[in-house]
């Protein structure tokens, strides 16, 4: 940045920090919910509960980042919940055929960007709508997982496959330096390379950056896969966690995902939005759920505040955003 | 970061003290993590639980009996969490409806860590300290019994509903009813369908059955929560069909008398929360009760229906109350589980 | 519904408005005579649209008053002007498609049979034919909109306003998207509806269409009023140096000789029903247009080249290597061509981007170091490009979105700057911007031209053609008419050719 914006007509000086704003209101809604949740139960600051919260979100960060990458061009995934089943399913059966941690770790992968590119194609070939894309593939995905698994858990046992999601040093779950590597190397890919660059192009307008010269309908197919990717990592640490493969895993997390891609202010349109919103959005997201637990608040109230946040948030921006733009 | 850490540490020395205070009184934290909150039965279910802690507290000066719900909403990801948040809040019991218990084995051994008594609901588990049952499988037969006593001699179809694919309590349920009808040869399943626990999943089933099999005679299922719409749509329709239920939900109990529905299964929600509180309560004072709990279940008809039944074959031994004994403890727990049950 | 020509009907009087610190209208007098057009012109963010949004009830004026027929009136609402008779056609049609041409003028207000709720269509098409007649316009009210070209629809919406006993008529830059065609068709229906003593505020930056519609020209520059008289009093040059506050730097083609190497040659092109057995080339530094109606065949001849197309025979070669129809734009930017498409929006920029990353988009291979993009060299280029179109922006980090129609098109001009740059297709490069830009536009062609970049443009602006072309093709209906070289324009000709004058009496000169 400049600092050119200084000496401009107020109008575009404002604009500018609007992402930058709702990262501040996130930051200062997490300390908020924070010191509210520590005064509420003291156990909320204790490590092993810190713990407990960054590895619940874990699976969610993840998932998140992908969805960012999609819904920077425009997109949806509806269907990561669903192949974090199916992927992890794969990935469990793989396994215990070949006894190799690594051949399932792969298996669980592939098969993930498998869904992914089906997704992609889809949508970035044959420009389909990604919501109805995603729709079938997240019934798809979740049909042969419960196919694979014939409806039941499988019982895993393999230390390896479970270190993932499993283990902890001390307090820290090993999943979490994990994720934190995988931010730095999403971060890297979308904001140093030209993939990045062409993700933002082709949510920001699909027509422009075909014009351009930048095959808008390939980045949209890596994307998918990517999410697809990050799902398939997902399922080795829901795995790793439960010690099990399980055919119901990933309930509803997509819409978990959207939910906190939206809180951290990437546009539903395309072509706004940082994986650094999503990283709080998610992080809000855990605590409030965390939070809400450990006060023992009703759980008729749960889902009502969650609503609200996310209604609170959203309008407040619009508002704030309608008052500099006028 | 180092705020926070400051805080933390802080506020673990204040956890510590208050610890060490507290421990002079005699304290019962129960909590009771649930699988899902969609059905008749869950509401009554949780409201059971919380009178009888309510009353238990009340009724015992000695001790101080707290405790709290939660619900999953059917997420694993979200169950696994709040029994991971929970066992970190140390209480001193836990009733744990797991989605799926071989994603739990690892959480057990963390509870047991702690010192939390473990009680899986529903699905038995080995490592568990107990496994509070509902013998799914024999009340399942003893529906299909009922079924077939009641079903008069004559070609029977009947349609079953199931619960989500994979899931034990379904399963088990779903295996007993077809026990139950397999004692007879008049009674035909003409279709069989998982409703997922679903009230309005299991409308569209049922209005599917009515068109599908213009001569159905009864609708089962393995939960009340498939009788309310199904009972709905074949009234509506005008068709005059017969309904067996599961659970004991008393909006459907109160159909048995004159009504539609020929038998029901005395589970009841708000029976077994108050159970919960009652088992919790004897463990707290050192009794040890059977490593696999089987919840009381009798079965509900109405007393003409028994007769006819016993008439027809039916076993002599299979427990039934009659329609308004069953109403009675349903709506009140306590005259069970309360606290005089243990006085 | 009308009165007498030249009586006073609306009288803006001191009208002020400010936007937190910034003043947007200072003691702004502005008024209207039945029968008049009065046109009003101002460089972008003079003011004048803030002043029809006022009118129009879309913003509060902070000062003064409105009279209507010597009234005061309070317009705090669209619905209030539209009360008042007063209509604003946008440039952003607000008509729905699948509706008929009748359909959209009585919506809202549909005729019914007697009481039923059945709409009398036959009824409300014979209404609205009664009111073409008396402008002498030919369309069928039962025609769907989306048939219609842009001008119809823009006649539609008029008399839409009309049959709402409208007596002022605002209109925005009318003609941005008319043919040469459908612009007579306008100036007519203007003319008559100054007859029937309709008021019309014509908001435009054509001098020539101003000078020969408009009774009354006010010019506005930074939220005040700087000229207003008649036009039969003032010139051209006078309005223009009153907008821009100084004298206009007049472009002026720079002398040249063709002599490079062809780079681009086109032979036998036909694509049924767009265009038919089209040949031409351009060579190094030569900048070549296309001209004609619209529906000539040019932008489809245009997206051929580019590889957005692949239905045609006939051979397209590039530094005499033959193109794969349908090759697709990435490999086009490979090759070293670039299009700036005629619709800005659509796919002309990335809106919720910044300049910066708007401008580097093509450029990201280039500026890769170890896999990653090398920020300090996209930099360099971002602020060379921004200096060399002299493109006005607060920063790089400016959303492009926020910049005005003239600097939005010189971000499209300047992402193809790039020094391996060969073939450049330029589709309505000034479509929609004010003098001032377009001078500045012209100047880049220039340059690129100078540079060696062959160029080929689609201009439907008779005189920019003639300003900017070492040579003309002169289309009809996807044939060619004729090719000009330069200095050898003959402006009526031309106009002629496009109009399919030149082409019936026997093909060419």
């Amino acid at each position: 940045m400049t600092t050119a914006t200084a000496t401009t007509p107020p109008r575009p000086g404002f604009r500018l920090d609007s992402l930058a704003r709702r990262y501040l209101f996130l930051i200062g809604l997490i300390v908020i919910a924070s010191v509210g949740f520590g005064i509420a139960n003291e156990n909320f600051y204790s490590l092993a509960n810190i713990g407990i919260l960054l590895r619940s979100i874990a699976v969610l960060f993840l998932l998140s980042m992908g969805m960012t990458f999609i819904m920077l061009t425009g997109g949806i995934d509806l269907s990561v919940g669903s192949n974090v089943a199916f992927s992890g399913g794969v990935g469990v059966v793989a396994l215990t055929a070949t006894g190799s941690a690594p051949l399932g770790f792969a298996a669980a992968v592939a098969a993930g960007m498998a869904i992914g590119a089906i997704n992609g194609v889809f949508i970035g070939r044959l420009r389909l709508s990604a919501f109805m894309v995603t729709l079938a593939t997240y019934a798809l995905a979740r049909g042969m997982a419960l196919v694979i698994y014939d409806a039941d858990s499988i019982n895993v046992s393999d230390a390896a496959f479970l270190w993932l999601g499993g283990v902890s040093w001390g307090n820290m779950p090993v999943v979490i330096p994990f994720v934190v590597l995988v931010f730095v190397a999403l971060s890297v890919l979308l904001y140093g390379s030209t993939f990045g660059r062409d993700v933002y192009a082709a949510g920001s307008n699909i027509n422009t950056a075909f014009v351009l010269g930048r095959r808008p309908e390939r980045t949209l197919v890596w994307v998918y896969v990517l999410s697809g990717a990050l799902a398939g990592l997902s399922a080795i640490i829901t795995v790793g966690r439960v010690s099990s493969g399980q055919p119901w895993a990933g309930l509803y997390l997509e819409f978990d995902a959207i939910t906190a891609v939206i809180l951290g202010g990437t546009s539903l349109f395309g072509g706004r939005g940082r994986l650094l919103g999503t990283i709080l959005g998610v992080l809000l997201y855990g605590i409030i759920i965390n939070g809400l637990v450990l006060t023992g608040t009703n759980p008729y109230l749960q889902s009502l505040i969650k609503g609200m946040i996310l209604l609170g948030v959203v309008l407040l921006d619009t508002l704030v955003q309608r008052r500099t733009a006028q | 970061m180092t705020f926070k850490r400051t805080l933390a540490s802080t506020l673990a020395l204040a956890t510590g003290f208050a610890g060490t205070a507290m421990a002079a009184e005699d304290t019962l934290d129960i909590v009771f993590i649930n699988d899902g909150h969609v059905a008749p039965y869950h509401v009554a279910w949780l409201s059971g639980f919380e009178d009888a802690i309510e009353a238990y507290d009340a009724a015992f000066e000695d001790v101080k009996i707290t405790g709290r719900w939660l619900s999953a909403e059917g997420s694993l990801e979200k169950m696994i969490q709040q029994t991971e948040v929970t066992i970190n809040e140390k209480p001193d019991v836990m009733f744990v409806n797991a989605i799926n218990v071989d994603a739990f084995e690892p959480l057990v051994a963390k509870a047991q860590e702690a010192g939390i008594t473990w009680i899986a609901v529903h699905s038995p588990m080995e490592s568990a300290d107990y496994s509070f049952t509902l013998g799914d499988v024999e009340n399942g037969t003893n529906q299909g019994r009922a079924m077939c006593a009641l079903s008069g001699g004559e070609a029977y179809k009947v349609a079953v509903m199931l619960g989500q694919a994979g899931n034990p309590s379904g399963e088990a349920r779903r295996e007993g009813i077809m026990k139950g009808i397999a004692s007879c040869d008049n009674v035909e399943v003409v279709a069989e369908q998982p409703a997922d626990w679903d009230t309005v999943k299991a409308q569209s089933i049922a209005e599917n059955w009515l068109t599908q099999y213009p001569d159905l005679d009864a609708i089962s299922g393995v939960t009340d929560a498939y009788m309310y719409p199904s009972i709905a749509i074949a009234t509506n329709s005008g068709k005059d069909l017969e309904f067996f239920g599961y659970d004991g939900d008393i909006p459907i109990l109160q159909q048995m008398q004159d009504g539609p529905v020929k038998a029901d299964i005395l589970l009841s929600g708000t029976r077994e929360g108050w159970n919960f509180v009652q088992m919790a309560y004897r463990l707290h004072k050192g009794e040890t009760p059977e490593k696999v709990y089987d919840f009381f279940t009798p079965l509900v008809m109405s007393e003409e229906n028994h007769k006819l039944a016993l008439a027809n074959g039916f076993p002599e031994d299979v427990e039934v109350y009659y329609v308004d004994q069953a109403l009675d403890v349903a709506a009140k727990g306590f005259l069970e589980f309360g606290p005089d049950s243990v006085k | 519904m009308t009165k007498q020509s030249g009586t006073k009907r609306l009288d803006m009087k001191r009208i002020g408005k400010s936007f937190f610190a910034t003043r947007a209208l200072d003691e702004v007098t502005f008024t209207c005579h039945a029968g008049e057009v009065h046109a009003l012109v101002g460089l972008n963010g003079a003011g004048k649209s803030t002043l029809m949004k006022i009118l129009g009830g879309v913003y509060q004026r902070d000062e003064g008053e409105i009279e209507i027929d010597g009234a005061p009136v309070e317009i705090t609402a669209p619905s209030d002007a539209g009360a008042q008779g007063i209509a604003m056609i946008h440039q952003e049609l607000s008509l729905i498609n699948e509706l008929t041409v009748s359909g959209n003028i009585f919506l809202g207000r549909e005729l019914r049979r007697g009481r039923t709720p059945f709409m009398n269509t036959r009824e409300m098409a014979a209404q609205v034919r009664a009111q073409l007649d008396r402008f002498g316009l030919k369309l069928d009210p039962n025609r769907k909109v989306a048939e219609l070209n842009s001008g119809e629809k823009q006649i539609v919406e008029i008399i839409r306003a009309l049959m709402s006993d409208a007596w002022l008529i605002v209109m925005d830059e009318p003609t941005s998207a008319l043919s040469e065609e459908d612009k007579e068709m306008l100036f007519d229906f203007i003319r008559k509806m100054k007859e029937e003593g309709i008021a019309i505020i014509y908001i435009s930056h054509h001098m020539p269409e101003i000078f020969s519609i408009a009774e009354q020209v006010t010019v506005m520059r930074d939220g005040v009023i700087v000229l207003s008289e008649r036009t039969a009093e003032t010139s051209e040059d006078h309005v223009i140096r009153s907008m821009t506050g100084t004298e206009l730097d007049h472009f002026v083609k720079p002398h040249k000789d063709i002599t490079g190497q062809t780079i681009l040659t086109v032979e036998n092109l036909t694509h049924p029903g767009a265009y038919e057995d089209i040949s031409f080339s351009v060579h190094e530094g030569e900048i070549v247009v296309m001209t004609g109606l619209r529906g000539c065949g040019a932008p489809e001849l245009a997206k051929a080249i580019f590889g957005l197309e692949d239905g045609y025979e006939g051979r397209i070669s590039y530094f005499g290597r033959p193109l794969k129809p349908g090759r697709g734009p990435a490999q086009a930017v490979a090759e070293g061509m670039g299009l700036v498409t005629e619709n800005r929006d659509k796919n002309g920029i990335l809106p919720p981007l910044s300049v910066r990353d708007n401008i580097a988009l093509p450029y990201l291979e280039k500026s890769v170091k170890a896999g990653l993009i090398d920020g300090s060299r996209i930099d360099a280029l971002v602020s060379k490009a921004i200096r060399d179109t002299s493109t006005k922006t607060a920063s790089p980090e400016q959303e492009i979105r926020f910049l005005s129609g003239g600097n939005k098109q010189k971000i499209c001009f300047s992402r193809w700057l790039d020094p391996d740059l060969k073939l450049l297709i330029l589709l309505e490069p000034t479509r929609g911007i004010d003098v001032h830009a377009k001078a500045d536009i012209y100047r880049i062609i220039e340059d690129l031209a100078g540079r060696g970049v062959g160029i080929l443009i689609l201009s439907y602006e008779i005189d920019e053609v003639i300003m900017l072309a070492d040579r003309v093709l002169t289309l009809y209906q996807g044939e060619t008419v004729a090719e000009y070289a330069y200095p050898g324009f003959d402006k009526d000709r031309m106009l002629a050719d496009m109009a399919g004058a030149g082409f019936r009496a026997g093909q060419g000169h």
